[in-house]
């Protein structure tokens, strides 16, 4: 993601950037929503995500870039996959291209979404290549388990083994 | 001999320091020993290694109830033991026989024998006259009387000469080739001995007359061996029952002392019923963390559930569940040690392994690789599982987005209760626990602020309505 912003903003200034070949609209502006998630404070958090979505919300136009880097992380899920529709419905509206993080699988069937899905070396390690692919937390989940023996099956046939 | 007051059995199934200190069992040892080093390294042990014997539990429990009833006769038990043991620390020598050394071998064995025989009969009287009812203090009475000996001063005699001789009556034979054979110590007869040197020719030995003295001395040490084989061997059997029996009072003296302190802190104790293995029953009332006792932050909890092998515990934060899982992980192990639990009453059934997986302090720099720490953690805790085996997960792969986080839950658990192991769970995850709302062998718990922080079956509920707040910031 922070790559992606960089190369936005720094084409806009003229500079060249890392990479083989790429090819972009230059932006007018480039907005960011990158809040870390706070220790204690869920409520709080929201308070400041939504504070400062509403700032982006009343800049951000066809010539705009938005980057929104995990959202919603403090709510429930339900209310989270509820409030990225809604967001995502406006920022159609208004025009602006948008590059989200996110752990909803569901938003990368809408359309108008392009999907791209995080990839793991076969050691486990992230490999920071993006895919374009359906995302599906459920098939992640249970690869990353089948990684440190932790599946159903697995747990069941060393439990077996040890008796 | 065996002292036998905390084991019977070798059921014994490790701790790992992780969940030890998890658990925070170290507390509990620090109330337990109360300054004194030897009870803290004693009972920092015995938790370590709780016991899946219901027989050796509920006869440690019974020892320990006869303790608690007549303290006196224990403190009288504890000091003598003690003292014993102090006192034979001051004997210098060995008793490993290199052969030319028998005759040291035979003065320490001796010396061990004596200040212990003494102790043992001290030992014996506090317990004859003490109504001790538990099994456990009865057999000790009786393997202590099979030990003495019968005519108690003559053998304390025999062994004062033993130590103490002057001379040696000793007969042997000689052989074909006129070496001397089958030495063997004859029993001191002060009107013999003066008969037999009347009438015996006498050697001398010159002063520096080295080979000679090597001489006497493998005579004299071919006569005492057999003797010194079997007074160290019997010193060593004592010198080890005085080590366990002295480490054995060491735990139970920790136990008096948190007995003590929960009084003090007008807090219950109840003995645990001990439920088979087979069992999923769980049930308590006002059950307390022993670590916190007392303590402003300190709630009692209660609890009556059976067959359920998932137990969800969400709610609000800083709510007390993850003191509530200590407590009941503390419970768990002080029953599996043979102590009494922090409670009014409490049933629980017994468990093979106790397996925690407790967060980690938070690593900023480390962030990627959280989760894949959590992970390998929990697959070393299912390589220890013995069934059926207790695991409690504290806010267990939260380090991932609360989907991912939920989805890892729901998958380990699968695998866990399907090789039938039990699970106590605190999590924020709301999806997690909404994916059991309807399963019926798992119960969801919450703490809420409303109940001042004590756990109660239920749903939880969402926290803040993010819509309603998204509604109010959107619509300036």
């Amino acid at each position: 993601m922070r790559a992606i912003g960089e190369i936005f903003y720094l084409s806009s200034l003229g500079l060249p950037v890392p990479g083989q070949e790429i090819a972009i609209t230059l932006p007018k502006r480039v907005l960011t929503h990158f809040i870390s998630p706070q220790a204690v404070n869920n409520a709080g958090q929201l308070m400041n995500e939504l504070t400062r979505l509403h700032q982006i919300y009343q800049q951000t136009d066809k010539d705009s870039i938005v980057l929104i880097n995990e959202i919603f992380t403090s709510t429930t899920f339900d209310d989270a996959l509820l409030l990225t529709k809604k967001m995502m419905t406006w920022l159609k509206q208004k025009g602006s291209l948008a590059f989200i993080v996110s752990f909803i699988d569901e938003l990368s069937s809408l359309p108008g979404v392009l999907s791209l899905v995080s990839q793991l070396k076969a050691n486990h390690e992230r490999s920071f290549k993006m895919v374009e692919r359906s995302a599906d937390g459920n098939a992640d989940a249970v690869f990353l388990l089948s990684q440190y023996e932790l599946t159903s099956k697995q747990i069941e046939r060393r439990v077996d083994n040890e008796k | 001999m065996k002292s036998r007051l905390l084991s019977l059995s070798k059921d014994e199934f490790h701790l790992s320091d992780e969940t030890f200190s998890d658990l925070e069992l170290d507390k509990v040892v620090q109330i337990m020993a109360r300054q004194d080093r030897a009870v803290a390294k004693t009972c920092s042990l015995v938790l370590r290694h709780p016991t899946a014997s219901r027989t050796t539990i509920i006869q440690r429990q019974h020892v320990l109830e006869d303790f608690i009833n007549y303290e006196a006769a224990f403190k009288q038990l504890y000091q003598t033991v003690h003292a014993a043991i102090s006192k034979a620390e001051r004997i210098w020598g060995e008793m490993d026989s290199v052969y030319a050394s028998i005759p040291v071998n035979l003065e320490t064995a001796t010396a061990y024998l004596k200040i212990y025989l003494q102790n043992l009969k001290k030992v014996q009287a506090v317990l004859t006259k003490t109504d001790f009812q538990s099994e456990g203090l009865i057999r000790l009475q009786a393997e202590i009387s099979k030990y003495l000996p019968g005519e108690y001063a003559q053998a304390i005699a025999l062994l004062d000469r033993l130590r103490n001789y002057k001379q040696l009556l000793m007969r042997a034979y000689l052989s074909n080739d006129l070496r001397g054979r089958d030495y063997q110590l004859l029993a001191y007869q002060e009107k013999l001995i003066d008969f037999h040197w009347l009438h015996t020719p006498r050697l001398k030995l010159a002063p520096r007359d080295d080979a000679g003295a090597n001489d006497f001395a493998f005579r004299k040490g071919t006569a005492l061996a057999p003797i010194a084989a079997i007074l160290v061997k019997s010193a060593k059997t004592i010198i080890s029952f005085y080590q366990e029996l002295a480490r054995d009072l060491e735990f139970y003296q920790g136990a008096l002392n948190l007995y003590h302190f929960l009084q003090e802190k007008a807090l219950q104790t109840a003995w645990p019923i001990v439920l088979p293995t087979d069992s999923f029953r769980r049930k308590f009332v006002e059950l307390h963390n022993a670590g916190l006792a007392g303590h402003a932050t300190d709630i009692g909890n209660s609890l009556d559930i059976q067959g359920k092998n998932l137990y969800l515990i969400s709610g609000t934060n800083q709510g007390g569940k993850t003191t509530f899982l200590k407590s009941l992980g503390q419970a768990q192990v002080m029953m599996q040690c043979g102590l009494f639990v922090v409670a009014k009453e409490f049933q629980a059934p017994v468990r093979l392994a106790i397996l925690s997986h407790f967060k980690k302090a938070e690593d900023h720099g480390l962030q990627s690789g959280k989760l894949e720490e959590e992970l390998r953690r929990m697959n070393q805790l299912v390589a220890q599982i013995r069934q059926p085996s207790l695991f409690l997960l504290d806010e267990s792969f939260a380090s991932t987005n609360e989907r991912e986080g939920s989805l890892i839950n729901e998958k380990i658990y699968a695998g866990l209760r399907a090789t039938g192991n039990e699970i106590v769970s605190v999590t924020h995850l709301f999806s997690l626990a909404k994916f059991y709302a309807t399963d019926i062998n798992a119960v969801s718990l919450i703490a809420s602020a409303s109940r001042n922080f004590k756990i109660f079956p239920g749903q939880p509920k969402p926290t803040a309505n993010g819509l309603d707040l998204y509604r109010r910031i959107f619509a300036s």
